[in-house]
């Protein structure tokens, strides 16, 4: 079941419409030897179909479904200390980061994301012409 | 309390909230940083057993230890950092490490024997089945 879930990244001109039920999931981000910054968010219930990752204008958004929690119909609700909730959060991005390289995966109900910083070479000179 | 001492026996749901207030008392600030009790639960129950479901996110399942005993559930586990965070590295932390315990008291006892346990999704949904011993007894009126 804990198979990592690759989760192809959208990078379109529309956010995701959150509805007003969303919460913002919790997150953990750092930084790895490369650069790279990764986002931990914490997305129970939700698998890879609902899962939405898009970057647009430099910002990052997040939108996960986690409202089915595979609650049996028979049984009756005796003590409830959660509900599934939908989850959204958007991330402005610094030009740092390399937008077409971001990786992301869902396992155990936790989305990583892997956003690679852009290669160094980003100082151009710019020749002058003469004349 | 209006007089009547049987209202505390017969209302689960009582008796869940002060098993749930005692546990938080006795675990939660250890437990979890963030100060909530970890993992929330949910129970469902009928006639014939119950169904709890948690909320893991993160945690595998090699990681959790389950445990039944008469008519309490116990869960056990580790949450860990996630690989090649070194301590200052960390741009920002919201979610929680460290080992935690949660008691859940059900409203009967359940048979150890029969406990089915499944992780999807970070959720765990353990199903127990009441115990014969437990279950009321259909007495028949002679005439």
């Amino acid at each position: 079941m804990s198979d990592n879930q690759d989760i192809r990244i959208k990078v379109t001109p529309s956010a995701p419409n959150p509805s007003d039920k969303a919460v913002p999931p919790l997150v953990d981000i750092h930084e790895e030897e490369d650069g790279a910054v990764v986002l931990t968010v914490e997305i129970p219930g939700a698998d890879k179909d609902k899962v939405d990752v898009r970057v647009d204008k430099g910002v990052l958004t997040i939108w996960a479904d986690g409202e089915d929690v595979q609650v049996p119909e028979e049984y009756v609700p005796t003590y409830v200390g959660f509900v599934g909730s939908e989850y959204f959060r958007a991330f402005a991005l610094s030009d740092e980061v390399d937008r077409d390289n971001i990786q992301a995966k869902v396992a155990d109900g936790l989305l990583t994301l892997r956003l690679p910083r852009a290669s160094a070479a980003q100082t151009k000179k710019i020749e002058i012409k003469a004349g | 309390m209006n007089g009547f001492g049987w209202q505390g026996w017969w209302n689960p749901w009582q008796r869940l909230r002060e098993m749930e207030r005692e546990m938080s008392r006795l675990f939660g600030d250890v437990a979890s940083p963030v100060g909530a009790t970890f993992p929330p639960v949910n129970v469902y129950t009928d006639n014939e057993g119950a169904t709890v479901t948690a909320e893991l996110p993160g945690v595998e399942p090699k990681d959790l230890d389950i445990s039944v005993r008469d008519r309490t559930l116990v869960l056990r586990g580790e949450r860990k950092a996630p690989e090649g965070a070194d301590d200052e590295r960390w741009l920002r932390r919201e979610r929680a490490f460290g080992q935690f315990t949660r008691s859940v008291d059900l409203p009967f006892a359940v048979d150890a024997d029969k406990v089915e346990a499944s992780c999807r999704d970070g959720v765990l949904k353990v199903q127990l089945q009441r115990s014969e011993a437990d279950k009321p007894k259909q007495i028949t009126v002679q005439s």
